[in-house]
């Protein structure tokens, strides 16, 4: 390689200026414009090898090739792309930067396109100074040029880790030639799958090497707006461990050695737990801790080959990444009482239970044993914001020494995933006003309910209750019972001193009120009549709402909101009203039966979720003369 | 200018007649038991607004030498008040440019709670600084601090040598990161052929980097004229004394030869200040005690430079020598080459007027230059790149995109120089180094014609309605004074709706929406489309927009074209055909529903500001919404048969200095006339002005609200 550098360096010194240099043969017969009207550029070339040698060692080749038609590509700095790597244990060669623009002129890079950089998340983090990134700023581009970009990593020795790794096989641009290449010595082990997809390599054995070879021509640009990127994209997943406990025994190795409560950690977590004789609150004051009071890296595990820091080194930084963080909070658990492991978990519930490969395993959790259940927890994020539920049907490897494979969470069924609201609201007629009072009540299971974790405030009860006054007419809430734990909240609330203005149209417009957290045709982009990619969902849900308005003397209501009925497969939604003795009436339920929604399913939610959209609500005016 | 002495000279008068003694001017402490009973009284967090950090002291001493060149002390103690607090000082960062500085750590230490001193490694290690479409290879110290806790303090002792770039300092924008949008469009050239063959193994790359950054460290230095600053012989500075969390004192001090006075001016608050000689020098000492913590009041708050306490100062006599100074450096790039020629004669062929040649050069700039800045090596920051190396690269900031535009403006015949201008915040008077971006100016017999290549990508202008009142230098041999760009009326930057519609005796609505929009209004819209969106995905900019009008509102294939964007010379306009059904709630007696286009169908930050900037109570800081903003709505609605009109909604006039609503609504026969006219007519809202400007966006929020009652015959 050394040598094909020391070449490539020599040829580049005689054509550093812009010169007509014939183009590769794909480059200059790529299509443009006229072809894809509806895309903002193209892959001509995405090609990745990955090599195992017999020594241990991994090699990574990427060559990728890129045509942008718009100024999109070049403002998602994909003209400035950067390769990340730790210098402490591979090395880095860029064998060709070159852009062949329009008309066919050769701009090579110089030394000022390769950019020594830091990624932003590790300015924070001394402790891992030896991960590095170069910036590659492509020179000569403009719409209708192809750059081209083509480098390797090799380990700078045996590792001893499995080969394994993730690369999705499609993206926001048409990808023209799309070639994965996984090299191993003969006899090793290779488990491959693609998740959300599927794909079927050349197998080729020669000279002692197994050769698999993922090619596609013209694979079509997505719409990864709808998932914001995150999920549903086609994804080759591979890994040479033997199997899942393999790649647990690995990771282990890795990690289990650096949970050390030494005294130093021990005293902070005297110091922590002080004052505490609760379960719960030193459960929570630990992990509170753990969260804020260390800077979060945030970068996946397997940018740093699931190494870890011992907990007293990671207490000591006040920063890590999350496995930092996991070992450093099981660590604190442990020296406090508690029986608590790390685990690794999906960010998405599919995955390959033949390829052992822990890197779609992204997140990194902590599980404690509570009393007759698990607890799970997020070592960079506060319960409130990222709670165990959100791992419902999700996958989780746990570090215990004994799993054999990753343990898929229960899925909640819409009776643990519920919201139930219920209000009577009772109007009276003022003088340019409707005053508002009444009662409300609250219940919140699974992930709508805000209040998990443990919190000796009634503030966030009380908020909970603040969001319902709207109803009221903003009212102040008089009196607030709630009780929480695990997994629910309810709350009841009485309501008084409201007031909801009469407009000059003499029409008041009542909303018909949704639970909080409630599934929303806005957030979910209902205004979207078709997706190419499939939506997950956190959990299946119900949501029920009855609200009952006691009109004042003198009032009508002009306008009620239609009864409905819908029911797919999907879910359900209906919608009652009733209108007797001065009372109008709404009772609505929404039932989700699946959190998974393939692309073809998604009219089906769009029309539960457009049926729950809260329509006119109910309208109501004073009877003519002003009495009943 | 002569003011500006004027007022110097007072300041020295008085500062030399009131000395220190206008307020107790903090010294350093004596020794380390000194230094305890600082971090001690700085007190703990309630004693500090709940804040997570507190800086006990930061003092600052400035030593310059003929040339330039200056020596900068720095020490500095921040205790911590927090868990929290300890995370945020695991590590201190200390930036520098290679190219221009050197810093290097004196000491370190941690102040324990319980007396105790910790004695640190202060070598750190030297990193690139974390870049963005600047490659200009700024690179940062870090330095690891253990863990502290609440009541511990880290006190840094740091020596700089050199002289910072002004938009590689405190700002976060250097020449052209663009306000509103940070890293908005901006495209640019090709590097000069360097003296590095290309590419080649990175690990050769970095480490040279690496051995570069090291080489400006410690020791001694054999050539000093890298940090000799190239306005070869001053020095300027702008002084802050605030930071995120509370600031006990902040103290500074610059020493100057006595043959160089330095003009200074505080802004924004009061600075204690004297001036006094030592034989050598002239001393200048600035400081400020009981700084609360700074924070902006969101996203659109008014930058903090024309806001917290500041002292300006420099040695440069006046802008003349500043523009002249630009001038001259930056001339001996503008040279066209043959290539560069070619290209400029086939941007102007068939183009009549200086003013289409003129537009047709500084668009050129802007589309065809990525914004993408790698390093031209020396002389980089303060110097444009070549108009041969920016072609090549067809990268550059905005510097770069201007020097592209006045090398090919040059080569067509004009007469063009650079310009220095600060996006977002004042240019104080005093001549210190005080910008982030750059642009062209243009002479003409009857003055001077301001062209940013930067800010107009997508739009039909030629400089951007986004940069009134904004101050600039322009670099010419004769020398220039400090200017200001004039303001933009609203209607410069108008989005105008037009909408045929047509409600159901069922309450279905339908019809055609028309968005185009006028100046900056034009250029947002176009990059909604091409910035913010897919291609594949830009129908979906309408269906959200119009999802305003209901969740299960169906929305038309719209036309859209890649060309038609980019092509400002025609202006855009897309019309949308659209269809909601059950917009109107039945009643009993007819149909109740709010004109559709009261809605607010274009929420967009980019487009729409300031309709999510009204629901604060109260203000302690003003608003930058960098362009004044006018929305233009009509729509004609066909009503259903059989049905009459017993309510209109009431037509609204509120007219304030700062922003203006009218609506109106007429029936004639079937047809339902509704106009919308928001003004917002300034491109900062002041503090005083925000009751006013409240009160309209809220009324034009509630617009929907009020409805139109029709009644079935």
């Amino acid at each position: 390689m050394r040598r094909s550098i020391v070449l490539s360096c020599a040829l580049l010194t005689l054509t550093s200026l812009p010169a007509l240099a014939e183009q590769p043969a794909d480059v200059a017969a790529a299509p443009g414009a006229e072809t894809f009207a509806d895309d903002d550029g193209l892959w001509v070339r995405r090609h990745l090898k990955l090599s195992l040698d017999a020594q241990g060692r991994v090699t990574r080749e990427v060559e990728q090739a890129l045509k942008p038609l718009t100024d999109y590509p070049m403002r998602e700095d994909m003209l400035d792309p950067f390769i990340d790597w730790d210098d402490a244990r591979t090395e880095l060669e860029v064998e060709r930067v070159v852009t062949w623009m329009a008309d066919g002129t050769e701009v090579e890079a110089l030394d000022n396109s390769m950019v020594p950089n830091t990624d932003g998340e590790l300015q924070w983090a001394v402790p891992y100074a030896h991960m590095r990134r170069l910036t590659v700023a492509h020179v000569g581009v403009e719409h209708g040029s192809t750059s081209l970009l083509r480098y390797r990593i090799t380990d700078r020795g045996p590792t001893g880790a499995p080969m394994w790794g993730v690369q999705p096989l499609a993206d926001f641009m048409p990808i023209l030639s799309q070639r994965v290449v996984l090299e191993v010595p003969e006899g090793t082990p290779l488990h491959w799958g693609v998740l959300d997809g599927d794909a079927n390599p050349l197998v080729d054995t020669s000279e002692g090497v197994l050769r698999l070879a993922f090619q596609e021509v013209v694979v079509d640009g997505l719409v990864l707006a709808e998932n914001h990127g995150q999920f549903g994209v086609p994804r080759l997943v591979w890994s040479t461990a033997r199997d899942w406990k393999h790649t647990r025994s690995f990771l282990e190795a890795q990690v289990v050695p650096s949970i050390v409560a030494d005294s130093y950690v021990q005293a902070k977590v005297r110091e922590l737990l002080d004052g505490s004789l609760d379960r719960p609150e030193q459960l929570a004051r630990l992990h509170d801790f753990v969260v804020d009071g260390l800077r979060s890296i945030h970068r996946p595990a397997v940018d740093f080959s699931y190494s870890t820091r011992s907990a007293p080194e990671v207490l000591n930084s006040s920063v890590g990444h999350a496995l930092d963080k996991a070992v450093l909070l099981v660590a604190m658990l442990r020296s406090a009482g508690f029986t608590a492991q790390v685990a690794l978990a999906s960010p998405q519930r599919g995955y390959l239970p033949d390829v052992p490969s822990p890197v779609p395993f992204s997140q990194v959790w902590v599980r404690v044993q509570g009393p007759g259940h698990a607890i799970w927890l997020d070592p960079t994020t506060a319960v409130d914001q990222h709670n165990g539920y959100h791992l419902a049907g999700h996958p989780v490897l746990v570090l215990d020494g004994e799993a054999e494979a990753p343990e898929l969470l229960p899925e909640l069924s819409p009776q643990q995933n519920q919201a139930n609201l219920w209000l009577r609201v009772e109007l009276g007629d003022g003088e340019d006003v409707l005053a508002a009072s009444g009662h409300g009540d609250l219940g919140l299971y699974g992930t709508y309910n805000p209040v998990l974790g443990f919190d000796r405030g009634e503030d966030r009860l009380s908020g909970l209750a603040d969001g319902l006054a709207a109803h009221f007419g903003g009212a102040e809430h008089q009196s607030c019972v709630g009780q929480h734990s695990t997994g629910v909240v309810a709350l009841g609330a009485e309501f008084s001193d409201g007031s909801i203005e009469i407009p000059a149209s003499g029409l008041v417009r009542l909303v018909l009120p949704r639970v909080p957290g409630a599934l929303s045709a806005q957030q979910l982009e209902a205004w979207r009549p078709e997706r190419s990619l499939p939506l997950e969902l956190t959990a299946a849900a119900q949501e029920q709402v009855t609200v009952t308005w006691v009109l004042p003397e003198g009032w009508q209501a002009v306008a009620l909101p239609a009864a409905v009925n819908v029911d797919n497969p999907l879910g359900s939604y209906q919608r009652q009203v009733r209108v007797e003795d001065g009372e109008i009436s709404v009772h609505s339920r929404l039932l989700l039966r699946t959190a998974r929604v393939g692309a073809a399913d998604w009219p089906q939610l769009r029309a539960l979720l457009l049926a729950a959209e809260p329509s006119g609500g109910v309208l109501l005016q004073q009877r003519a003369g002003g009495d009943s | 200018m002569r003011a500006v002495r004027s007022f110097l000279l007072l300041a020295v008068l008085l500062a030399a007649l009131a000395g220190p003694a206008a307020a107790q001017e903090p010294a350093a402490p004596a020794d380390d038991a000194a230094l305890l009973e600082l971090v001690e009284a700085a007190g703990d967090q309630d004693a500090n607004d709940g804040a997570d950090l507190v800086t006990v002291f930061k003092r600052t001493e400035v030593t310059v030498e003929d040339s330039g060149l200056s020596h900068i002390e720095n020490r500095e103690v921040i205790k911590c008040l927090s868990e929290q607090g300890a995370a945020q000082l695991a590590r201190l960062r200390l930036d520098f440019d290679p190219a221009s500085n050197m810093v290097e750590v004196r000491s370190l230490r941690v102040l324990r709670q319980d007396g105790t001193i910790e004695e640190l490694d202060g070598a750190g290690v030297d990193l690139p600084q974390p870049q963005w479409a600047i490659y200009w290879g700024a690179q940062m110290k870090l330095l690891s601090v253990p863990r502290l806790a609440p009541g511990d303090a880290v006190e840094v002792h740091s020596y700089m040598k050199g002289f910072l770039i002004a938009y590689l300092g405190e700002q976060d924008g250097p020449w052209g990161a663009l306000p509103e949008t940070a890293g908005a469009e901006e495209q640019g050239p090709a590097p000069e052929p360097s003296s590095q063959p290309a590419p080649q193994a990175v690990g050769d790359a970095m480490e040279k980097a690496s051995q570069q950054a090291a080489a400006q460290g410690l020791g001694p230095e054999p050539d000093e004229s890298r940090f000799i600053p190239p306005m070869r012989g001053h020095f300027y500075d702008v002084v802050y004394f605030h930071d995120h969390h509370p600031v006990k004192q902040r103290h500074y001090t610059v020493r100057t030869p006595l043959d160089k006075p330095l003009q200074y001016e505080v802004h924004n608050g009061e600075v204690q200040a004297y001036v006094t000689f030592d034989g050598q020098h002239n001393v200048y000492r600035f400081w400020r005690t009981d700084q609360p913590a700074w924070h902006e009041e969101g996203r659109y708050a008014e930058g903090y430079p024309d806001l917290v306490a500041k002292v300006v100062m420099a040695t440069v006599p006046d802008w003349q020598s500043k523009s002249r100074w630009f001038a001259q450096v930056n001339d001996p790039q503008f040279a066209a080459t043959p290539a560069i020629q070619a290209m400029v004669d086939s941007i102007v062929e068939g183009l009549e007027t200086d003013e289409e040649k003129i537009r047709a050069i500084n668009h050129w700039a802007a589309n065809q230059i990525r914004y993408s800045g790698i390093s031209m090596g020396e002389g980089e920051g303060y110097t444009l790149h070549s108009g041969e190396m920016i072609f090549r690269d067809r990268s550059g900031v905005c510097k770069d995109k201007a020097g592209m535009a006045i090398t090919m403006l040059r080569a067509a015949g004009y007469d063009v120089h650079p310009a220095m201008t600060m996006a977002g915040s004042r240019v104080e008077r005093v001549p210190a180094d005080q910008f982030n971006h750059c642009v062209v100016a243009l002479r003409h017999d009857e003055g001077w014609q301001m062209l940013d290549p930067t800010w107009v990508t997508y739009s039909p202008e030629n400089w951007s309605s986004a940069e009134g009142e904004q101050h600039y230098v322009i670099g010419t041999p004769e020398g220039e004074e400090l200017m200001m760009t004039p303001s933009f009326p609203p209607e410069d930057n108008k989005l105008v709706v037009r909408a045929r519609t047509e409600l159901s005796e069922q309450g279905d609505l339908s019809g055609t929406i028309t968005f185009s929009a006028r100046g900056y209004a034009e250029q947002r819209l176009r990059r909604e489309l091409v910035h913010y969106s897919s291609a594949r995905d830009r129908q979906a900019w309408f269906q959200a927009a119009l999802s305003q009008l209901g969740p299960g509102v169906q929305v038309a294939p719209v036309e859209l074209s890649y060309a038609a964007i980019q092509d400002v010379e025609t202006p855009i306009s897309y019309a949308v055909s659209f269809r909601v059904p059950g917009y109107a709630t039945v009643t009993d007696s007819g149909l109740v529903f709010a004109p559709p286009m009261a809605a607010h169908l274009v929420t967009s930050r980019r487009l729409a500001p300031y309709l999510s900037l009204a629901d604060d109570e109260e203000r302690t800081q003003g608003m930058l919404i960098w362009a004044p903003r006018m929305r233009d709505v009509q729509e004609t609605l066909t009503l259903p048969k059989g049905h009459q009109v017993v309510r209109l909604p009431e037509d609204r006039s509120i007219d304030h200095p700062i922003a203006s609503l009218s609506t109106s609504s007429q029936v004639k026969g079937r047809r339902l006339s509704y106009s919308q006219q928001l003004q917002i007519k300034f491109r900062t809202i002041p503090v005083e002005s925000y009751g006013d400007f409240k009160e309209v966006v809220q009324e034009a929020l509630a617009l929907p609200a009020d409805p139109v009652v029709l009644e079935r015959r």
